[in-house]
């Protein structure tokens, strides 16, 4: 049916209107509604006040609670907030914090920490050796239920604490208002370093006490940082402030605004449009956007994480139970290429399987394997497969993409094994959680596989204990040699951190000439920062503290 | 009408229980539990995380707990994220991507319906050919090229709007025709198609007979007509946007409920993925019973007993 010309002119006129109409009220409807003071403010743009910091990263953070924080995102910002008695600085040494000393007694068993006198939480309370004492066996309780309570399981009593036989471990002590004794139930070299970390900082019982749930909310959340959380705008943005009254100092930077952009390249682009001062953690697109503009690229800085990522192995299974098919691997893969190749020269290649900044890693004295295929392949053919002998067993390497895991790395080794090895193994990647369930389980556990671990506290003992040594719950190769193990014991044991560093560079040797993994590459963090911000960086474990920032012109 | 509107009322309830149940055993079979993610932990530690959540009882047992917490309201804390409460994630994300889900949905419409009824009145004339031909690339073109395109041209060259975040009138512009522009196109060709159904019945040619001009033809006779099939597109389509593009939300850096949601899934988080998957089964339940109004509305045959 034809409708008439004139007609349909308005027609036309209506269907504009409408248009036009329904974005109108579209706006209209809305714009009310966000004029409510805790909109987002996106980040003023330019010309700011010259002491307020705006940085962007990709993960919000968890709520602040010490005892229970996990991720490392969200400690990256809580150690603003929070002091413990001791800190570890950019070198990874072990170095006072609220407690401005400390004794060592009873073969290495008795710490006695004296606290400064004048340390104070933001709320103005007294920081005494109580509040550490009331902390940590809050941190241990089966109430709270922290999963890293075995941070203070080392502490005589603490045991009974986690299985809820007990409220306070009998080893923890306040000798006197600023006094800490902690006995152990046996020495612990790694002690301080534990004690830096997260589940040992110090919150304020009293405040604790009387505002059980409402404590660690933004704008009452009480720690002795250089920097009060005030604000959060939902879950995109944190304000935080400097607290003047600082044991350490006024922080020169007044203002730190976090806010959360989970699109790291979007975050790039809004960086260049001055909405922010630092980018924390991108990811390797937009890595590769800034390497590709000039002016990007001198903002943009990297450093080695203390974490390692290798290709490990079943030490007592076919056909990884074979030495010369280890070392056959380990000769078999390019590390300077996959680094260049597949993860943008994000990463160092590995030598050792400590990374490097850990006191007792190997990664810078010792040689590596050489890359030598010739060599891989008479080794395969020496354990008996190869052309002239049996043929190698179809294998799945087996990974997830945790931090500094990627699909490119594990397809480049894939390629390197077909190509140099005429090895095929098949990839296969599986979700976080279900790859590390797997793992757990003798009966699911692949006999080749990716694995990422970073020590969450910067000492050794970490990584060795829980994954090297005979029986450890992490020691998915099922690798056991008295020599490592006695090795590692000695060193966990000493005092004398130098000796310590001695004790387990000989047992990566062991484990490194046993060629127990493949060790890969040791991945980066990134970031960019302007060039007015001085101090800005990152240590191994995260970027740095802000207090020692500030913004110059 | 009012009983019958009743009466699907009442049979939503045991279906919402029963999707409330199949989702708890559901997660609980994920491969792959919160806590695998690989970090060092004590035997002990798990143990009393594990209790921490009721994971130690039977799983009826669990269900009942948890089931008894969300009819008051309680959807529980987040496994992985501890301290977050659940109900604060929805509560907190949830407008806004319900706002930007409404926002594109008054784009889909209000783009895609007046073309699809201008296509029809003009049909097989040039003006339709342009229409339908930008329709389909429209449909075709996925949300978030879409996205970068208009980021690229509107926000970084012309520097109209910004570039992402949340906050304003200005932040909801480029994100809403995102997302929506693709689905205009869809809206534009069912509208035509289903306004040029309409307008080859009798009662349009009688309409006309008695004398009804062309608006008022379609206005009063034919749209209302053609609203049925559109109905039921919409409320898919509502349900769609509403529960959110993570993809679009993730690019423009809008603190939805996207992210979460596939956070929680990945992370074997059962109680954020249980409170978002009974949040959003209660919000389809609901649109889908605003359907049902729309149709007795819109149609009086419809009003079965």
């Amino acid at each position: 049916m034809q409708v008439a010309p004139r007609r349909s002119q308005a027609v036309i006129k209506a269907s504009m209107v409408a248009v036009a109409a329904s974005l109108l009220i579209a706006g209209a409807a809305s714009g009310g509604q966000w004029t409510r003071t805790d909109a987002a403010p996106s980040a003023t743009k330019a010309t700011h006040a010259s002491s307020v910091l705006r940085v962007a990263v990709t993960q919000a953070p968890d709520p602040f609670d010490p005892a229970t924080l996990a991720d490392n995102r969200s400690i990256e910002l809580a150690q603003n907030v929070f002091d413990g008695l001791v800190d570890v600085n950019d070198a990874m040494k072990v170095v006072p914090a609220i407690a401005k000393s400390w004794k060592i007694t009873g073969g290495g068993t008795v710490y006695t920490f004296n606290l400064r006198h004048g340390v104070h939480f933001q709320n103005g309370d007294l920081v005494t050796a109580k509040d550490f004492v009331y902390s940590w066996n809050r941190a241990l309780s089966p109430k709270v239920a922290s999963p890293d309570s075995f941070f203070l399981t080392n502490i005589k009593g603490a045991d009974a604490v986690t299985k809820g036989k007990a409220t306070t471990a009998t080893g923890l002590k306040a000798t006197g208002k600023f006094t800490l004794r902690v006995t152990l139930t046996g020495p612990a070299g790694y002690f301080p370093s534990l004690v830096s970390r997260w589940p040992a900082w110090v919150i304020d019982s009293k405040d604790v006490k009387a505002h059980p749930t409402t404590w660690d909310a933004p704008g009452t959340l009480n720690g002795t940082g250089a920097y009060k959380l005030v604000r959060a705008v939902g879950d995109s943005q944190y304000i935080f402030q400097a607290n003047p009254s600082y044991f350490n100092g006024a922080p020169k930077i007044r203002e730190v605004q976090v806010s959360v952009v989970p699109n790291a390249t979007a975050a790039v682009a809004r960086y260049q449009a001055n909405e922010f001062d630092a980018v924390l953690n991108l990811d390797s697109p937009s890595i590769l956007q800034v390497q590709k503009s000039s002016s990007l690229k001198s903002q943009f800085h990297s450093r080695p994480l203390l974490r390692t990522v290798w290709l490990g192995m079943g030490y007592t299974t076919a056909p990884f139970n074979n030495r010369n098919v280890r070392l056959a691997f380990n000769h078999a893969i390019d590390k300077a290429a996959l680094v260049k190749v597949a993860l943008a020269g994000q990463a160092t290649p590995a030598v050792g399987w400590l990374p490097p900044g850990v006191a007792g890693n190997v990664a810078s004295s010792r040689k590596d394997y050489s890359y030598d295929p010739e060599l891989g392949k008479s080794l395969l053919a020496q354990a008996g497969y190869g052309s002239n002998g049996k043929a190698f067993p179809t294998v799945a390497l087996t990974y997830s993409l945790a931090t500094g895991e990627t699909e490119q790395a594990f397809e480049f080794i894939q390629n390197q094994l077909q190509q140099n090895l005429g090895i095929h193994v098949t990839l296969k990647q599986m979700p976080a959680n279900a790859f590390n369930a797997a793992m757990s389980n003798p009966k699911q556990r692949p006999s080749l596989w990716g694995y990422s671990f970073g020590l969450d506290y910067p000492d050794a003992q970490e990584q060795t204990t829980y994954l090297g040594i005979t029986g450890a719950g992490y020691n998915f190769e099922a690798y056991s040699n008295k020599k490592y193990d006695a090795l590692v014991n000695a060193a966990n044991a000493s005092s004398n951190q130098a000796k310590r560093a001695a004790l387990y560079r000989q047992s990566e040797n062991i484990r490194l000439n046993d060629a127990v993994d493949v060790p890969l590459y040791y991945p980066n963090s990134t970031w960019l920062v302007k060039p007015s911000v001085k101090g800005f960086g990152a240590s191994p474990l995260y970027s740095r503290k802000w207090f020692g920032m500030s913004i110059g012109n | 009408m009012a009983s019958f509107l009743i009466k699907r009322l009442f049979a939503l309830i045991p279906v919402w229980f029963g999707v409330s149940l199949i989702a708890f055993l559901f997660v609980h079979f994920i491969p792959g539990g919160p806590f695998d993610t690989g970090a060092i932990r004590s035997q002990q530690a798990t143990e009393n995380i594990r209790h921490f959540y009721h994971l130690d009882k039977p799983l009826l047992e669990q269900y009942a707990i948890y089931i008894w917490h969300v009819l008051h309201g309680d959807f529980g804390q987040s496994m992985v994220h501890r301290g977050l409460g659940v109900s604060s994630v929805i509560v907190g994300r949830f407008p806004t991507t319900a706002e930007l889900g409404l926002a594109a949905l008054v784009v889909a419409l209000g783009v895609g319906i007046p073309a699809g009824i201008f296509a029809a009145a003009r049909r097989n004339t040039v003006m339709d050919y342009v229409l339908m031909l930008s329709a389909t690339i429209g449909y075709a073109i996925p949300n978030f090229v879409l996205a970068i395109f208009l980021i690229l041209f509107f926000g970084l060259r012309l520097e109209w709007f910004p570039l992402g975040g949340w906050g304003g009138f200005s932040h909801l512009v480029l994100p809403a025709v995102a997302l929506g522009l693709p689905w205009a196109g869809l809206i534009a060709r069912l509208t035509r198609a289903s306004m040029l159904e309409t307008l080859s019945r009798d009662y349009i040619r009688t309409a006309y007979a008695k004398g009804l001009g062309t608006r008022g033809v379609l206005v009063k006779h034919a749209f209302r007509n053609g609203l049925m099939p559109l109905t039921t597109i919409v409320a898919l389509l509502a349900a769609e946007l509403i529960t959110g593009s993570l993809i679009i939300e993730n690019i423009f850096g809008i603190p939805g409920i996207g992210h979460y949601m596939v956070d929680s899934i990945l992370g074997s988080d059962y109680t954020m993925t249980l409170g978002f998957i009974i949040f959003y089964a209660t919000v389809i339940f609901f649109a889908n019973f605003l359907v049902d109004i729309a149709y007795v509305w819109i149609d009086p045959r419809v009003r079965v007993g």
